[in-house]
């Protein structure tokens, strides 16, 4: 497997690996470039009758695992090639037995569907255990949002934010949130606009933050 | 360009540890398609394929900004573009929950009329 035009492609891999340990930003991308097609080659050849799907699947999932964790891999045990081989047959063992279980388990649809007394399908709107996640979700999300995008926000913004959180879209929605109803359709669409714009700002600050 | 390639990068967009996810999150708000996007960001498609793979810029300063230079001096893309847009990405992945992300990121962009998002304004 080579890695790129240069005489000793094992210490070209050592300085690429390297430089995802120095978390080099652009580390990910060459090692994708330098390793992901011989992977899958290599796979597809030792694994001919596996589908080519979960072959590309497992090289990518080694790849990435490397990518995320670049301290698996010990220069002194393998070569970096050697490693992602093994790496990625390992994972194409673990997809293909989570293929097999998900084969064993597939129930027909309708045993899955819960029926209530009177015939109707419990849906998803109906599950009162859904909810229960919307809310908690929201809850968490809340509790997430950063100091900078909630301090000094006026009483309006911050229904306004909630609303954006909410996912709602309907300008009028956001008129009556803050008190803006009574104005004209024109109007309202500015106002609306210019308080989502503000709050727009806070997000793009919030990404500056720890 | 290697399709495999491409497809890993498809696939990293919803990781946060690649700056696929920030150039996802403000496509998507920004409603940009692949084209769209690469043209802002001065690229093309098959640049934007290489960016998607690069690791998320540390949002701590310096570190944002040397990932950043560092960045866009290889794909030679202007830095302070870039680093605007990543800037807001990231901010959008901070509130981002799983499940609430699109209607989040639907409410940002758009009103009733369907007009543009403000934050196309401040780029």
């Amino acid at each position: 497997m080579s890695t790129t035009a240069t005489d000793d492609p094992g210490r070209e891999a050592d300085r690429l690996h390297r430089r995802l340990l120095d978390r080099d930003p652009l580390a990910p991308d060459a090692l994708a470039i330098a390793f992901l097609e011989p992977l899958i080659r290599w796979l597809a050849e030792h694994n001919p009758s596996v589908h080519a799907h979960l072959v590309e699947h497992a090289a990518e999932d080694a790849i990435l695992n490397l990518i995320r964790d670049p301290t698996s891999y010990k220069p002194g045990r393998s070569t970096l090639e050697a490693y992602l081989r093994m790496s990625a047959q390992g994972d194409l063992r673990n997809l293909l037995a989570t293929e097999k279980r998900r084969t064993a388990g597939k129930k027909p649809l309708a045993a899955v569907e819960l029926l209530d007394p009177d015939g109707k399908h419990t849906g998803r709107e109906d599950d009162p255990a859904l909810r229960l996640m919307i809310e908690e979700e929201r809850a968490e999300l809340e509790r997430r949002i950063p100091a900078s995008v909630r301090e000094g926000l006026t009483e309006c913004e911050t229904r306004a934010l909630e609303l954006m959180l909410q996912g709602e879209r309907r300008t009028s929605v956001y008129a009556e949130a803050c008190g803006l109803a009574g104005l004209p359709a024109e109007q309202q669409e500015r106002e609306v606009k210019r308080i989502k714009g503000r709050l727009t700002k806070r997000i793009q600050r919030a990404g500056e933050g720890p | 360009m290697s399709e495999h390639v491409e497809r890993l990068a498809r696939r990293v967009q919803g990781d946060d540890f690649f700056l696929a996810a920030p150039l996802a999150l403000y496509a998507t708000n920004q409603q940009l398609d692949d084209t769209a996007l690469a043209a802002r960001l001065g690229c093309d498609a098959a640049a934007l394929t290489h960016l998607r793979l690069c690791r998320n810029p540390d949002p701590q300063p310096p570190h944002f900004w040397k990932d950043v230079e560092r960045i866009a001096e290889h794909f030679r893309i202007n830095a302070d573009r870039l680093a605007e847009i990543v800037r807001f990405g990231q901010g959008l992945m901070k509130l981002r929950s799983p499940g609430q992300a699109t209607g989040f990121l639907m409410a940002a962009r758009e009103d009733e009329a369907g007009e543009p998002p403000p934050a196309e304004e401040m780029l």
